[in-house]
């Protein structure tokens, strides 16, 4: 998968590109908008990720002009100008997703695998992780054959940590996705959420599965 | 061509000003009446007089038929009549007596000359008509005993008695013109006097003086609305610039706190060779206060965003009901471990709401923490929702441990908290409630609060009911 990501703030290209380079990404890197739009006319990219505020042409100007070019490349907007104006003009020139900064890591990560995962869906009638099998179709989970009850929205959860398994979901996407709810973190709501699956999920058994990353969210994975 | 330009160019200045407005206005009016009222008054005196000249014809002849009837000789009845003290100076009336076949048996000396016979009209009914001199006369005749008599009296006697007076009305309308434009003037200026005070005092007002208010019992009624409206806007602004200071007081601890412990874990772990876990833990510890900082900004500038109306929001149907029982979902394992049990009081009836699904639960989702938070252990935490007329009313009820009455009016604003030692503990930012007011303000509602010391609270947001 290969990435170009058009940013002029020197750290945060560096940060990017290596926490993109880690998860499995080739990153092409721009950091001004004309070099930014060179690249994108030319090069094969599966995403573009771009500032608003550029040296030389803006953001907007960029996907205008790759647009023009008839290139339906994937556009994502990482910008600390957060006004609906700019999204919503962002939105109808053909950006795919805008992420306002200060943003979690993770949560691009998310967005990212999102917007490169649409197209033909791979809907899993089964999820199988290390003894635990997640049957989507019947809503029903087991653990080295055992049966785990859980409530609708506790197998929703499950759910979501299984399909994204190994991808560190923040607190924020989990309660969008499993609650419909734009919630202020100031609440400790989700941690009990996963600490109440993991009694089912995990304590009865060995080994957990289901992992804390301190100051991001949470992972489920076997390792 | 320039000289037109540059006239049009200074009326076009000229009526851009109100006073000079007024003033024209005025004079105008003034001028115009005066005009009409003397024009009226002048035709009513020289209908007046003419309408007497009229009168003394006819008069005269009656006179003369009388004297001719009482067989009083003509030359006689001439002369008597043509010299009547009744008549007014330099008004010589004409008399004439002839007899049936024409010939003339007596008349007023000069009267040949001046006005033949044949001018007068057959008739009793006085008409002009203009002797040979020029001079116009009412003429009248009838016949008595078979004598023709014929009377006649200057008429245009009254246009020249009347024409100094006209001479004189021109100057007055001279004067009338200017005094008009004077006074008017003079009025407008006075009238507009309280407004010009108001400017002032208007410009007076700077950022650091927004204590200053427009004195309204002096001014005229109509500006006094004006002077109202402009120190409630003073009002509202003072109160804003209070708020902004007080926020950037308020927020200082918020963001230094966090900082601090960056700045301070992050010296201290470059002071010294440390082990690969060290690292990861004082990575990690900084990682949980930025986001803190971060949830802090996102926080601010939703508040921010919600205030200008710079949020897109959605307008949808939303079953209040069906609210209630997700945020209860969502809250009840919080609620558990607290200790604290949590019901949803479902509505006897469905009850909507148009806005925001996502917005309404975030706010509900606030107080219920909120009141979790704030509440011992074998407490409860009631969310109801019921119709009061034409909106529908979400209240979240505690058992917890109240607000006291100097708190309550605050609980609103934005880092206000009643337990001021709680600050930053828990993650408690102190805008919890500040946001469900916004969303409440977004969505045309309004909250309120209730609380008894060591009893509970119970916080409503009202929203309009749905159509």
């Amino acid at each position: 998968m290969k990435i170009l990501l058009v940013e002029d703030e020197i750290k945060s290209a560096l940060y990017l590109k290596k926490g993109l380079h880690e998860t499995g990404f080739v990153v092409d890197v721009a950091d001004n908008g004309w070099d930014g739009l060179d690249l994108a006319l030319r090069g094969d990219y599966d995403v573009v990720l771009l500032d608003i505020m550029l040296p030389g042409c803006d953001g907007l100007h960029i996907l205008t002009e790759i647009r023009r070019a008839g290139l339906n490349v994937p556009v994502m907007f990482l910008t600390a100008r957060d006004s609906v104006d700019d999204r919503v003009k962002g939105l109808e020139l053909g950006a795919d997703d805008y992420l306002p900064k200060p943003f979690a890591f993770s949560e691009l990560v998310a967005r990212l695998r999102t917007i490169l995962r649409r197209g033909p869906t791979r809907q899993t009638e089964r999820i199988t992780i290390a003894g635990l099998e997640v049957d989507c179709t019947r809503r029903k989970a087991t653990r080295d054959g055992n049966r785990i009850d859980l409530t609708p929205k506790e197998f929703n959860l499950l759910l979501l940590l299984c399909r994204r398994s190994g991808e560190v979901l923040t607190r924020t996407y989990i309660a969008e996705q499993v609650w419909d709810m734009n919630f202020d973190s100031e609440t400790n709501v989700i941690d009990v959420h996963i600490r109440r699956l993991r009694q089912k999920v995990d304590d009865p058994f060995p080994t957990p599965l289901i992992h804390t990353i301190r100051g991001v969210g949470y992972v489920l994975e076997e390792r | 061509m320039m000289g037109v330009a540059k006239l049009f160019k200074w009326s076009r200045q000229l009526w851009t000003s109100l006073s000079a407005r007024l003033t024209v206005w005025f004079a105008v009016m003034a001028f115009l009446l005066l005009i009409t009222a003397t024009m009226l008054m002048y035709w009513k005196v020289v209908s007046h007089l003419s309408s007497e000249d009229e009168a003394l014809a006819s008069m005269k002849l009656m006179l003369v038929e009388a004297m001719l009837s009482d067989a009083m000789p003509a030359r006689t009845t001439v002369q008597a009549v043509a010299a009547s003290d009744s008549l007014p100076l330099e008004r010589p009336l004409q008399v004439r007596v002839l007899r049936p076949d024409g010939s003339l048996l007596a008349e007023t000396e000069g009267m040949g000359a001046e006005l033949p016979a044949a001018l007068f009209p057959a008739s009793r009914k006085p008409t002009i008509i203009t002797g040979n001199s020029g001079e116009n006369y009412w003429a009248t005749s009838s016949t008595v005993n078979g004598k023709i008599v014929q009377v006649a009296s200057e008429a245009d006697d009254e246009m020249r008695l009347l024409a100094p007076y006209r001479g004189r009305l021109w100057i007055l309308f001279g004067i009338a013109f200017f005094l008009a434009g004077g006074v008017g003037h003079l009025i407008s200026r006075h009238g507009i006097r309280p407004l010009k005070t108001l400017v002032n005092t208007m410009r007076g007002i700077e950022t650091t003086t927004l204590d200053q208010r427009i004195d309204v019992s002096r001014l005229p009624i109509e500006l006094a609305a004006l002077g109202q409206t402009f120190n409630d806007m003073l009002e509202r602004l003072q109160l804003s610039f209070t708020r902004v200071a007080n926020v950037s007081d308020d927020i200082a601890p918020q963001l230094r706190t966090p900082l601090g412990i960056i700045r301070g874990q992050i010296e201290v772990a470059l002071g010294a060779d440390r082990t690969a876990a060290d690292y990861k833990e004082i990575l990690e510890s900084s990682l949980e206060e930025v986001v803190t900082l971060s949830d802090l900004v996102h926080r601010m500038l939703f508040l921010a965003r919600a205030e200008n109306q710079a949020l897109d929001m959605s307008q949808r149907a939303v079953d209040v009901g069906g609210e209630l029982i997700a945020v209860r979902e969502l809250y009840e394992p919080v609620a558990g471990e607290a200790g604290v049990s949590l019901d949803a009081a479902s509505p006897a009836s469905p009850l909507t709401v148009t806005g925001d699904p996502l917005l309404i639960r975030r706010a509900l989702g606030n107080l219920v923490s909120n009141a979790i938070r704030h509440t011992p252990k074998g407490g409860s935490v009631t969310m109801t929702a019921e119709r009061n007329g034409g909106e529908v009313r979400v209240s979240v009820i505690d058992t917890g441990c109240g607000i006291a009455d100097t708190h309550l009016g605050h609980m609103f604003e934005r880092f206000y908290r009643a337990d001021r030692s709680s600050a930053g503990a828990g993650g408690n930012s102190g805008l919890g409630l500040a946001i469900v007011k916004a969303i409440a303000t977004l969505h045309g509602g309004t909250v309120s609060i209730a609380s008894t010391v060591g009893t509970g609270t119970r916080v409503t947001v009202s929203l309009p009911a749905a159509r």
